[in-house]
C-alpha cells in the first residue's frame, strides 16, 4: 500500500513539475509584441507635423536613406493613392519592417508608429494594428514551419487561411489576392487534367476565360511575363487529349493552344520547327533504345565492338548531344524511358 | 533634337551608367532563369520557392502603376522565368528537363541566350542544362551561371541519409521531413536525388556511376557552356537555422564542412574533410562551405541605407576545376553569407530580403555583360 502511494505521489509531483515547467517555459510575448500592444492600448499616434518636400530622386534611393519625416513624405507619394487597399497597406508595412529592425533594433516598433502617424495620421492606428498582425503572422509561420511541410496541400491551405482570417479578418482576401488567383488557376488545370479526353477546344476556352476573369485588366501584363509557364501548365493538363491524336492533329492542336495563349506568328513558326525536331528526336530515341537493348541482352553481355557500334549510332542519331547521353546512361538515366509530355519535351 | 542636346543626353546617360546610380537592379540583357533546388514548387509558377508569402516571384517586375505582388527592386522590364523540374531526381534528369524548359522559353519569347541563377541542386542542374543547350544550339546559350548554396562537391547530409544514420528511418521519410511531401508525387526518386549529392559513387555494385565527382568531370566550369561562372556561399550557426535544418544539425547530424583534403578523404559524402570542430558556422544546415564555391566566389553586400550589391572576392581566386579547388577556396569563411540553406529562398521563417538579394544578383549579371 505504502509502495503504491509512493508511486502515486511521485507521479503527481512529476505532473505538477511538468505543468509548472510548461507554464514557465511556454513562449511568451517578445518585446516587439509588447511594444505593439502598449502602443495600441494607448491608442495614441504621432502628432501630425508639416512634412518636408518630396526628395526629387527618391525612386533612385532606398527608403532608409532618408530621415523619418522624409520617409513619411515618400510613403504618402508612393502609397497614398492606394492606402485604402489592404494589399498596398501590407506592401508598405513590409517595406518598412524589412529595414527598420536593422537600423533601430531596440525600438523599431515605436519608430514605425511614428512614421505611420506622420504619413497617414487618419489611418495610423489601423496601419499599426495591421503591422502587429503581420508580425504575429510571421511568428505563426515560423513556429509551424516544420509542421506545414508535411501536411497535404488542402490541410496546409486550410490552416494558413484560418490564421490569416483570424489576424487580418476579411482583408486577408485582398492581401493574398494573388495567391487566391493562382489557386483558382491551379484548380482549373487540375479539373481539366482529371476530366476525360475530348473537347480540347472547350477546355482551352475555359482556361483562357479563367485567366481573363482572374486577372482582369492585369491580364496582358500577366501574359507578357508568364505566357510560357501558363501555356506549359495547360499542355501538361491536356496530355490525355494530345496523346490520342495523330501527329498532324497534334501539331495543329498545339499551334492552336499557343495562338490562343497569345503567341505571335514568329513564335508559332519557331515552335513548329522545334516540335518537328523533337518528334524526330523521340523516334531516334526509340531506334537507339531498341538497338541498345538488343546488344545489352546478348548472351555474355556487350563486347568492345558492340560498345563502339553503340557509340557510332549515338553520334549519328544525336550529334553533339551524344556524349551527354552517354554520361546519362553511365549514371543510370535513359531518356527513352522518360514520359513524353507533348508540347513540353 | 539638335546635336548639342543629343550630346548632353548621351553624356548624362553615360554618367548615370558609370556612377551606377539607378533604382535597384538594371535590366539584364538576357532573361534570367531561376532554377530551384530539391523539392521546389508549391504551386504552378513556383512563387513560393523564389518569392514571398503573398505570391510574389522575385523575378516579377512592377509596372508603372503601383503593384503589390511584384519585386520593386528590379527593372520594370526585366524578363525572368521560374523553371520547374521534377522535385526529387538526379541532376542528369533534372538538368535535361531544365534545358527543355529553357529551350521552350527561348522558343516562345525569341530570346537568344539566358542567364541562370540556381539555388542548391538547381545550381548543379544548371551546369548540365548549359552543356545540353550548348550541344543543341551548337553555340553558347547561357551567359552567366550563378549558383547559390549549391553542393558542388557533395553534402554529408545526403550520405548520412542514404546510410540511414541514427534518427533516419528511410531515405524518403528523411527527405520529406526536410523538404515537405512533394517527394510523394509521381516521377520522384529520392534515392537517385540523394546519390547525386554524395561526392563519390555511392555504390560500386549497382552498375552505375553516381555522385558529384563524376558529374563535375562531365559538366565542369567551362567557358564554352557559359561565359561567366560565380557562386554565393551560405553558412549559419545552429541557433539561427531554420527549425527543420536545426533538427538536422542538432538532432541527428551536424556537418563539419570547413577542412581541406583532395577528394573525399574522410568518406563523409563531401569532398574535403572537417577541421574537427562542428557548429562553427561552417555549413548552412545542409551543405558545408567547402562544397559551395564554383568559379568566382561572390560577396553579397547588404545595405540598410542603400541597395544591396554583389562583388567578386578576388583574393580567393577562381575555381575552374570543381574537383580540385585550393585549400583556401574550401576553407575560407570570407564572403560567406550568414544565412541558412533555406533562408535565401522563400521558405519561412527568416528576415532575409529575398527580393533585394536576387535583385542584386541581377544587377551583378548586368555588370558581367548578361
Amino acid at each position: 500500500m505504502f509502495q503504491n502511494k509512493k508511486i502515486l505521489y511521485t507521479i503527481l509531483t512529476s505532473l505538477i513539475v511538468l505543468f509548472v515547467g510548461i507554464l514557465v517555459l511556454r513562449p511568451g510575448k517578445d518585446k516587439n509584441q509588447k511594444d505593439f500592444e502598449s502602443l495600441l492600448n494607448e491608442g495614441k499616434v504621432a502628432e501630425s507635423i508639416e512634412l518636408p518636400n518630396l526628395p526629387e530622386d527618391y525612386a533612385d534611393h532606398k527608403l532608409m536613406e532618408y530621415s523619418i519625416e522624409e520617409i513619411a513624405r515618400i510613403l504618402q507619394e508612393k502609397y497614398g493613392k492606394n492606402i485604402d487597399n489592404p494589399a498596398a497597406q501590407i506592401a508598405m508595412i513590409e517595406e518598412l519592417m524589412k529595414d527598420l529592425p536593422k537600423l533601430y533594433p531596440n525600438d523599431w516598433v515605436k519608430v514605425l508608429n511614428q512614421i505611420l502617424g506622420y504619413a497617414f495620421p487618419d489611418k495610423a492606428l489601423e496601419l499599426l494594428r495591421m503591422s502587429e498582425s503581420l508580425y504575429n503572422y510571421n511568428r505563426f509561420r515560423e513556429s509551424n514551419m516544420s509542421k506545414v511541410g508535411l501536411m497535404s496541400d488542402d490541410a496546409r491551405r486550410a490552416m494558413m487561411w484560418k490564421e490569416r482570417y483570424r489576424l487580418f479578418g476579411e482583408k486577408a482576401d485582398q492581401i493574398w489576392a494573388m495567391e487566391k488567383k493562382m489557386t483558382v488557376i491551379g484548380d482549373t488545370l487540375k479539373r481539366i487534367k482529371e476530366s476525360p479526353a475530348g473537347n480540347l477546344d472547350a477546355k482551352l476556352s475555359n482556361y483562357a476565360q479563367t485567366l481573363k476573369e482572374q486577372f482582369g485588366k492585369e491580364y496582358p501584363r500577366l501574359m507578357e511575363n508568364k505566357r510560357q509557364q501558363l501555356t506549359e501548365g495547360f499542355m501538361v493538363s491536356v496530355q490525355k487529349d494530345l496523346k490520342v491524336m495523330s501527329y498532324g492533329e497534334r501539331k495543329s492542336a498545339l499551334r492552336e493552344i499557343r495562338q490562343t495563349m497569345g503567341m505571335d506568328q514568329a513564335a508559332l513558326n519557331r515552335w513548329d520547327a522545334l516540335e518537328e525536331e523533337r518528334e524526330k528526336n523521340w523516334q531516334n530515341q526509340q531506334k537507339y533504345s531498341e538497338k541498345r537493348s538488343q546488344l545489352s541482352t546478348k548472351k555474355g553481355g556487350m563486347t568492345a565492338e558492340d560498345e563502339k557500334q553503340l557509340d557510332a549510332l549515338r553520334k549519328q542519331l544525336f550529334g553533339e548531344e551524344a556524349d551527354i547521353i552517354k554520361n546519362e546512361e553511365a549514371s543510370g538515366y535513359y531518356r527513352a524511358s522518360d514520359e513524353r509530355t507533348y508540347g513540353v519535351n | 533634337m539638335n546635336s548639342k542636346k543629343k550630346n548632353l543626353v548621351c553624356l548624362l546617360a553615360l554618367l548615370l551608367f558609370t556612377t551606377g546610380v539607378h533604382a535597384g537592379a538594371r535590366k539584364t540583357v538576357y532573361p534570367v532563369v531561376f532554377a530551384h533546388g530539391l523539392s521546389g514548387f508549391d504551386n504552378l509558377l513556383g512563387y513560393y520557392y523564389f518569392g514571398n508569402d503573398y505570391g510574389t516571384f522575385v523575378g516579377d517586375p512592377c509596372d508603372e502603376f503601383l503593384e503589390t505582388a511584384c519585386n520593386g527592386s528590379i527593372s520594370s522590364s526585366q524578363k525572368a522565368l521560374a523553371a520547374s523540374v521534377t522535385p526529387f531526381q538526379s541532376s542528369e534528369v533534372r538538368g535535361t528537363q531544365l534545358a527543355d524548359r529553357i529551350q521552350n522559353y527561348m522558343t516562345s519569347t525569341g530570346a537568344t541566350k539566358v542567364n541562370i541563377i540556381g539555388h542548391s541542386q538547381g545550381g548543379i542542374d544548371a551546369r548540365k542544362a548549359a552543356a545540353v543547350l550548348r550541344a543543341r544550339y551548337g553555340r553558347q546559350v547561357v551567359h552567366a551561371l550563378i549558383s547559390v548554396s549549391s553542393p558542388h562537391r557533395g553534402s554529408p547530409t545526403a550520405k548520412y541519409i542514404l546510410d540511414l544514420g541514427p534518427g533516419v528511418t528511410s531515405v524518403v521519410n528523411a527527405l520529406a521531413k526536410l523538404f515537405g511531401n512533394a517527394i510523394y508525387g509521381s516521377g520522384n526518386d529520392g534515392i537517385a536525388a540523394a546519390k547525386q549529392l554524395v561526392y563519390n559513387d555511392y555504390s560500386s555494385t549497382d552498375g552505375i556511376t553516381t555522385g558529384m565527382k563524376a558529374f563535375n568531370t562531365n559538366y565542369n566550369v567551362n567557358s564554352s557552356n557559359a561565359a561567366y561562372w560565380g557562386s554565393i556561399i551560405t553558412a549559419q550557426d545552429s541557433i539561427n537555422t531554420n527549425p527543420a535544418l536545426y533538427l538536422l544539425k542538432e538532432g541527428f547530424y551536424n556537418i563539419d564542412g570547413d577542412g581541406y583534403c583532395v577528394d573525399d578523404c574522410d568518406n563523409d559524402g563531401a569532398a574535403g574533410k572537417g577541421d574537427g570542430t562542428r557548429g562553427n558556422n561552417d555549413d548552412d544546415g545542409l551543405v558545408g562551405i567547402n562544397s559551395q564555391q564554383m568559379g568566382d566566389r561572390l560577396q553579397y553586400n547588404e545595405c540598410a541605407l542603400c541597395f544591396d550589391w554583389i562583388t567578386v572576392n578576388t583574393s580567393l581566386g577562381y575555381v575552374s576545376n570543381l574537383n580540385a579547388p585550393t585549400s583556401a577556396q574550401m576553407t575560407s569563411k570570407s564572403s560567406v553569407v550568414s544565412q541558412d540553406h533555406l533562408d535565401v529562398v522563400g521558405v519561412p521563417p527568416d528576415t532575409f530580403d529575398e527580393e533585394e538579394f536576387y535583385a542584386s544578383i541581377l544587377d551583378f549579371i548586368v555588370s558581367k555583360g548578361g
